[in-house]
């Protein structure tokens, strides 16, 4: 008991003014404009596709990549909630739900257009330039942001973060590339990224970590 | 919200700006939450104190997240059990390196005997303790049975014997203790 006293007094006497973080709606917008800034940096150095007036006019061109952003945003929204404490428990898994419905509008597209899909070559799966630099840098956006906050829930942390990243590059992607438009091509990514999010999930014990404070009496 | 979370929260908030006598005053307030969380998981006293100083610890690391005017409870709860699940994961791994060390030599191996005679005769001090724990230590220590022989003998189970083993030498201890302090 006298330890935990000592501890006590030790904390309060360092007690400095602590800079707040935002409300995770903010911590998500302020993500959100950074990822797309680095979608835009990534538009520069490769142009966006030629046929983009003619696909916006499309409904299920808009409407995937529209399911595309949204989950990307409540990934990363969620993730954002796990990292602060007493949350409640349907902000982290709001993202589910889009996720759900982005594969079934895929899976709908796909169905629709089968004649007409052409599916690239398997190393196509992905642009190696664009879907690399998109998903790493907004995920060590959302990292960043998220190691100041608190690693109670650290593997689910990483698997929605990597998530979230996934769902970014997916988006920029398509804003870029014309040949990655095939549902299946797409499916085949999410399923790639979760599968990804479920692996290296357990890093985020590496990751997010508690500091390990000087204890009383240790 | 409760009254008592108002006041946590007011102190909470407090201590962000930098109050150091309101983040002290949190931080009292927040020990005995926290050591409700631990109570009954945690057996050791020490490994409860441990338990504790490191939710505080945590609390320090976590002070920005809190949002001023959101419940302080689940904010504090969900740290102190994730804490508490850290905890118990260093516990279950401490039990397991000390079972291991035990069933793989002190079960198998005969205790030796010691060669130096003791300087205090424990023989007053062994009769002052319960039936079950002076009997264990006869066995396992004074005749220098393994566990296996010991629990074949006595019919008491492996655990129980070492558990029994465990509490003998610390009331031994206090008992050597007590007699040392009164001369």
């Amino acid at each position: 008991m006298a330890d935990v006293s000592h501890l006590i007094d030790r904390l309060s006497a360092e007690g400095a003014p602590a800079r707040r973080l935002p409300p995770p709606v903010l911590r998500l917008l302020r993500w959100a404009i950074l990822s797309i800034g680095l979608m835009l940096l990534a538009t520069t150095w490769h142009g966006v596709r030629g046929d983009l007036l003619l696909v916006v006019t499309r409904l299920d061109w808009l409407a995937e990549q529209g399911l595309a952003l949204v989950t990307a945003l409540l990934a990363g929204f969620a993730a954002i909630s796990f990292s602060v404490p007493g949350r409640r428990g349907w902000e982290r898994m709001i993202w589910l739900p889009a996720a759900l419905f982005w594969m079934l509008v895929l899976w709908e597209s796909g169905h629709q257009d089968a004649a007409v899909q052409e599916m690239p070559e398997l190393v196509h799966l992905f642009c190696p330039w664009c879907f690399p630099v998109i998903s790493i840098g907004s995920a060590l956006f959302l990292a960043a942001d998220m190691r100041r906050a608190a690693p109670v829930a650290p593997v689910r942390m990483m698997a929605l973060l990597l998530i979230a990243g996934g769902g970014m590059a997916v988006f920029g992607e398509r804003m870029i590339h014309d040949d990655l438009d095939a549902p299946l091509l797409v499916a085949i990514q999410v399923i790639a990224i979760v599968m990804l999010g479920a692996m290296l999930a357990p890093l985020g014990r590496v990751l997010f970590r508690w500091r390990q404070g000087e204890r009383s009496g240790s | 919200m409760t009254d008592k979370d108002a006041d946590l929260g007011r102190l909470l908030t407090a201590a962000q700006e930098g109050d150091r006598a309101a983040y002290g005053a949190f931080l009292r307030a927040a020990v005995p939450l926290v050591r409700a969380v631990g109570r009954g998981k945690l057996a050791r006293p020490a490994d409860l104190e441990d338990f504790v100083q490191d939710a505080l610890l945590a609390l320090h690391q976590a002070l920005p997240t809190y949002q001023p005017g959101r419940p302080v409870g689940p904010w504090l709860g969900t740290i102190a059990r994730n804490r508490l699940s850290d905890a118990l994961r260093r516990t279950y791994r401490r039990r397991a390196v000390e079972t291991e060390f035990d069933d793989g030599l002190a079960d198998t191996v005969p205790q030796p005997e010691a060669d130096v005679p003791p300087t205090v005769n424990l023989g007053p001090l062994l009769s002052q303790l319960p039936e079950r724990q002076r009997l264990a230590i006869d066995m396992l220590k004074v005749q220098g049975m393994s566990l296996k022989e010991a629990s074949e003998a006595s019919g008491v189970s492996i655990g129980a014997l070492k558990v029994a083993v465990h509490r003998g030498i610390a009331g031994l201890r206090q008992l050597l203790r007590k007699d040392v302090d009164h001369g």
